[in-house]
């Protein structure tokens, strides 16, 4: 028979062996109306800080290897980095032309930055934020996407109607492949095997296999779409209809949209969270993001942000406690 | 020689890609009518006579290509713009247009017009809405008259004008 005393100790114990760590996550929502980023406790669904940042921020690229995110502050012309641990705004870099979509490097070392107006790529380190290299690519670069493996940087060129593929080991154009009219969001699978551009004239996503590229095939969305995001086991997209103020689902096997979801008012950045298993949209009308339950394809709830709240790119990331 | 050359695109492309900046702007106005909310739609719904409600506009002209309708209003200050209609929703009460081109300092505007029974009975709230871009279409310094500013005040001036108009005349009618 052990002693209480003993008995409690090994209690007490075992409940601290079976608490798992917590690292809550995060969305990072930029609101280009209000000139900050609303951060949303996604376990609570609610927005638990505004960070003041600068001048019509878009774009947005969250590490949670870094613990920081970076903002795109479109009229400010510059990047503000945030700390994800105090939420607090660190640095404004300015970058002479005018930064729009960002994506990070898979080891989150370099951070990839379309210049809108000047027609090329920035690459910066992310711990000195120095600019290393550049390469034009036109016209128009919008959304991008970075291959698994680090080799390869895909850029949508809205007024060339185009993808280019940026071998970044030579920071150049290796290929250009014809999408559909004014692509602007831009997203990749898991494994690298698919990339999904939307044609927001053509109202319609075209999905490219990166494998084959003539398995490249097409699907109709709603009016105007804007962006889209990518289920963790690749079989189903998600894409924002801005003028149609919904979200059409497309099942990848079927190759067409099995449902329409009714959203907040010119809905825009979108993200896929695995580990919640949900879709977060951002509504630029509305100041508000939608929370979609991939399960069931439910609209779950609805967050108030700022205004015009746009996260253009990669907003969700970890943040350890 | 560009110049030439970019002028000739649009010539052979009236409907060509409305290119436009990153930063999208808004305009949402409102404004509360004593009038039945089918009078009031049915003024807003008459994609060819803007000129009955709109103080600005002096006549409108209506047009089908093909399934697609467009409007040329034609201003009394004078110059046109060239709006293409996107929906007239009977049973929401919506109007979704966009303007081709003309003479407002804006870049790939989309506009919704929504008219709502109430507050009170017999009462008609409608509310218009445009998403629009600077005209624009560089790096900054950005010109005088080419920026966000004057392209909300344009966009302001005509919601504020119109609603106030649309309320005369829709009271005004037996």
């Amino acid at each position: 028979m052990l002693k209480p005393s003993l008995l409690l100790s090994l209690f007490v114990f075992g409940i601290l062996i079976a608490l798992p760590s917590h690292a809550d996550r995060y969305a990072y929502i930029t609101n280009q109306g209000s000139n900050d980023v609303s951060v949303i406790d996604l376990s609570r669904n609610k927005a638990v800080a505004q960070v003041p940042v600068g001048k019509s921020p878009v774009g947005v690229a969250a590490s949670s290897r870094l613990a920081r995110v970076f903002i795109s502050n479109v009229d400010g012309q510059s990047i503000t980095t945030i700390d994800i641990k105090t939420n607090e705004a660190i640095s404004e870099t300015p970058i002479s032309g005018t930064p729009v979509g960002m994506v990070l490097s898979p080891d989150s070392t370099r951070l990839y930055v379309a210049d809108w107006f000047e027609d090329r790529i920035l690459e910066l380190d992310t711990t000195t934020m120095a600019q290393i290299r550049q390469v034009k690519v036109e016209k128009a670069p919008a959304g991008m996407a970075v291959s698994p493996d680090g080799k390869h940087l895909y850029v949508v060129n809205r007024d060339s109607n185009d993808l280019a593929v940026i071998d970044i080991a030579h920071f150049r154009i290796t290929s250009r492949i014809p999408v559909g009219n004014h692509p602007f969001g831009l997203t990749i699978n898991h494994d690298g095997t698919w990339l999904y551009v939307v044609n927001v004239q053509d109202n319609s996503l075209t999905a490219i296999n990166l494998l084959q590229q003539n398995e490249t095939f097409t699907v109709t969305v709603g009016e105007h779409p804007y962006c889209a995001a990518v289920s963790r086991d690749g079989n189903t997209v998600y894409v924002s209809n801005t003028q149609g103020d919904s979200v059409s689902v497309i099942d990848m096997q079927q190759k067409k949209v099995i449902s329409t979801i009714e959203v907040g008012g010119f809905p825009e950045g979108i993200n896929y969270d695995n580990s919640t298993h949900r879709i977060y949209v951002a509504n630029w009308f509305d100041n508000t993001v939608s929370v979609i339950d991939a399960r069931n394809n439910q609209r779950v709830a609805t967050i108030a942000t700022g205004t015009q709240s746009r996260a253009f790119g990669q907003f969700i990331a970890e943040a350890a406690h | 020689m560009k110049r030439f050359i970019a002028s000739l695109a649009i010539a052979l492309l009236p409907f060509a890609a409305s290119a436009h900046g990153p930063s999208p702007q808004k305009v949402e106005k409102s404004v509360t009518i004593k009038a039945e909310p089918a009078k009031v739609w049915a003024l807003v719904k008459d994609f060819g006579n803007m000129h009955k409600w709109h103080p600005a506009v002096a006549s409108t002209k209506l047009e089908k290509k093909g399934n697609d309708t467009f409007r040329t209003l034609t201003l009394k200050d004078g110059g046109t713009i060239y709006e293409k209609l996107r929906s007239a929703d009977d049973e929401g009460m919506q109007l979704k247009y966009e303007i081709v081109e003309g003479a407002l300092p804006v870049a790939d505007y989309y506009s919704v017009m929504t008219v709502k029974p109430g507050p009170a009975t017999g009462e008609t709230t409608v509310t218009w809405m445009g998403r629009f871009y600077r005209v624009y279409k560089l790096n900054p310094p950005i010109p005088a008259g080419q920026d966000d500013e004057s392209a909300l005040n344009a966009v302001n001036g005509v919601y504020d004008a119109g609603l106030a108009n649309l309320k005369k005349v829709a009271e005004g009618q037996k």
